[in-house]
């Protein structure tokens, strides 16, 4: 399976809260052959693939992730805002200066 | 009559208006709308930065279509799907195909017995305007057409077929055969000699005919390189054809998982890289790098197939790269093969945004040319040419961006439907969308070159 193979070939990754590449078991969906590099990753799939066949437990942990996920798209957004900002007001600085 | 060089009919002025437009600096406007002399000077943006403005303006749209985080919204935008009803549906395929088989005889006929003036021979203007600029369009603007109206295909029907099959993957057997006609396109002067285009063209039928004797149609859906790249660029099309006509959202076919392993992944490449490459042998800069590498000893017969090659895997290398990366980020299991193979039809939009960018003009100013040509193939009138207007070169500009922007949408699209976090998906496009912007700079700084012949051809 090229699954294994991806996460032996690859190193572990910088940031510490993705950390799951280095060896240790993946977490695996109990309804596909589908793997996960984090816990969060497979309860957001539960509920997207397996929405009908989830156990409460699994239906809470999806909430969980989802609400969690939710939350860091806000941040993101807001990034990503700022990142537009900077370069629409970059350009228009660089056109005043160059033009 | 030499086929469309971007630069030449794209004002360097021009293109910077464009983007300047696009990205809406009200400073740089004011100037352009005042007339006189100086109206130019004012607008004379320097190569860096009219070339990171490009690039900024795919991040920028890259970090635009993150916002779309509504899974439900996507789905139904790329899911989308209408039936077209087409009356008389087999009437108009045999119709079709009398006209590939017209126009091919028509293409011999000129090609040999017409005059050898390319702007008067139905020949070339039919191959060159009709088909590759023209119906290659229609290919991904409307639908693709091209398997009906294939006249070698509808000459095979007739034969009888082996059925055999090659041990080696079409994909990878129609990528050479596609950088093969990059090359022969490239250092021949196919555009201007009627009768070398008539025998080249002979030849292709004997290679087709050939295969689909061999392989039977398999030839035309799996080997044959020109067949491929009306399929794929019918993958951008808003028309799609599947047990009857259906109508889409552009780009939204290039969702489905439809290349078929490393092969197809390379064709696609292949095809974004010889665009590419068309462009850049007629800049100044290709033309002294030439210049110094034949002093250095590489003889011109093989420096040219040599730097398509190199072009090729360099750009297949930094696609792989950006993938493998993205699934770094994304922290992902997924098979970084599978990645690639989904990601790479993004890429078409690209490819499809590009080509229109170079053949809209070329197409609409040769249109009476071809019209002439066609009302009387053997003796034809004077030539004319339709002047296409200045603002055009914009026009191009903006194409050569669409097609970027499609792709990033369809990359981000893709990825959601691959990774169960939202986040992750995001950060699975972060490699791509470098490559994207660094070939939109690339791909605009080739546009922006004064045209240059390529020497020793």
């Amino acid at each position: 399976m090229t699954s294994t193979q991806t996460a032996d070939a690859e190193p572990p990754n910088a940031a510490g809260e993705e950390s799951d590449a280095d060896g240790t078991a993946p977490f695996a969906c109990p309804y596909c052959d589908r793997e996960f590099a984090r816990a969060d990753y497979r309860d957001l799939h539960l509920g997207l693939e397996h929405a009908d066949a989830l156990s409460p437990a699994e239906r809470s942990a999806y909430e969980t992730a989802r609400d969690a996920e939710e939350e860091a798209l806000t941040l993101f957004r807001y990034k990503a805002v700022g990142l537009l900002i900077v370069i629409y007001f970059g350009f228009l600085m660089l056109y005043a200066v160059s033009l | 009559m030499t086929r469309p060089r971007g630069r030449r009919f794209v004002a360097r002025l021009l293109l910077a208006a464009g983007v300047v437009a696009l990205l809406g600096v009200g400073r740089s406007l004011a100037h352009g709308g005042s007339l006189g002399s100086n109206a130019g000077r004012a607008l004379a943006v320097p190569t860096w930065l009219f070339l990171s403005t490009g690039g900024a303006v795919v991040g920028a749209s890259f970090l635009l279509s993150s916002f779309a985080t509504d899974r439900t919204f996507l789905r139904q935008v790329h899911g989308w799907r209408r039936s077209v009803p087409v009356p008389n549906a087999g009437r108009l395929a045999t119709a079709a195909r009398a006209v590939g088989l017209a126009g091919l005889a028509l293409v011999l006929v000129a090609g040999f017995a017409g005059p050898t003036e390319p702007l008067r021979n139905a020949a070339v203007l039919l191959v060159w305007a009709g088909w590759w600029a023209g119906l290659a369009m229609s290919a991904y603007l409307l639908g693709n057409a091209w398997p009906v109206v294939n006249p070698f295909r509808t000459l095979a029907r007739g034969l009888p077929s082996f059925d055999r099959k090659l041990p080696v993957p079409s994909g990878w057997v129609a990528t050479v055969g596609l950088l093969g006609l990059i090359w022969l396109e490239v250092v021949s002067p196919l555009a201007d000699a009627p009768r070398l285009l008539a025998t080249v063209v002979l030849a292709y039928a004997a290679v087709a005919l050939t295969g689909a004797v061999v392989f039977g149609d398999r030839y035309f859906t799996e080997y044959d390189p020109v067949s491929r790249v009306f399929r794929l660029y019918g993958a951008v099309a808003p028309l799609e054809y599947d047990d009857g006509l259906r109508l889409r959202i552009p780009g939204s076919g290039l969702e489905t998982d439809f290349l078929e392993g490393s092969g197809g992944v390379a064709f696609v490449v292949a095809l974004l890289w010889g665009t590419t490459f068309d462009g850049l042998v007629a800049t100044p800069p290709w033309a002294t790098f030439t210049r110094v590498a034949v002093d250095a000893g590489i003889p011109p017969l093989v420096l040219y197939p040599l730097a398509l090659a190199v072009g090729f895997v360099a750009f297949l290398g930094a696609y792989l790269l950006a993938v493998r990366y993205g699934a770094r980020l994304a922290d992902t299991y997924r098979d970084p093969a599978a990645l690639s193979r989904r990601f790479a039809p993004s890429l078409l939009a690209i490819a499809a945004g590009y080509h229109v960018a170079h053949y809209l003009g070329y197409f609409l100013s040769l249109t009476p040319a071809l019209a002439g040509a066609l009302l009387d193939p053997l003796s034809p009138g004077q030539a004319y040419r339709l002047v296409v207007p200045g603002w055009f070169g914009g026009l191009s500009l903006a194409f050569v961006l669409l097609g970027h922007l499609l792709a990033v949408w369809v990359a981000h699209a893709v990825a959601y439907e691959l990774f169960p976090s939202r986040l992750q998906a995001v950060r699975s496009q972060y490699g791509l969308t470098l490559v994207m912007v660094f070939y939109t700079m690339t791909s605009l700084w080739i546009v922006s070159r004064p045209y240059a012949a390529p020497p020793y051809l």
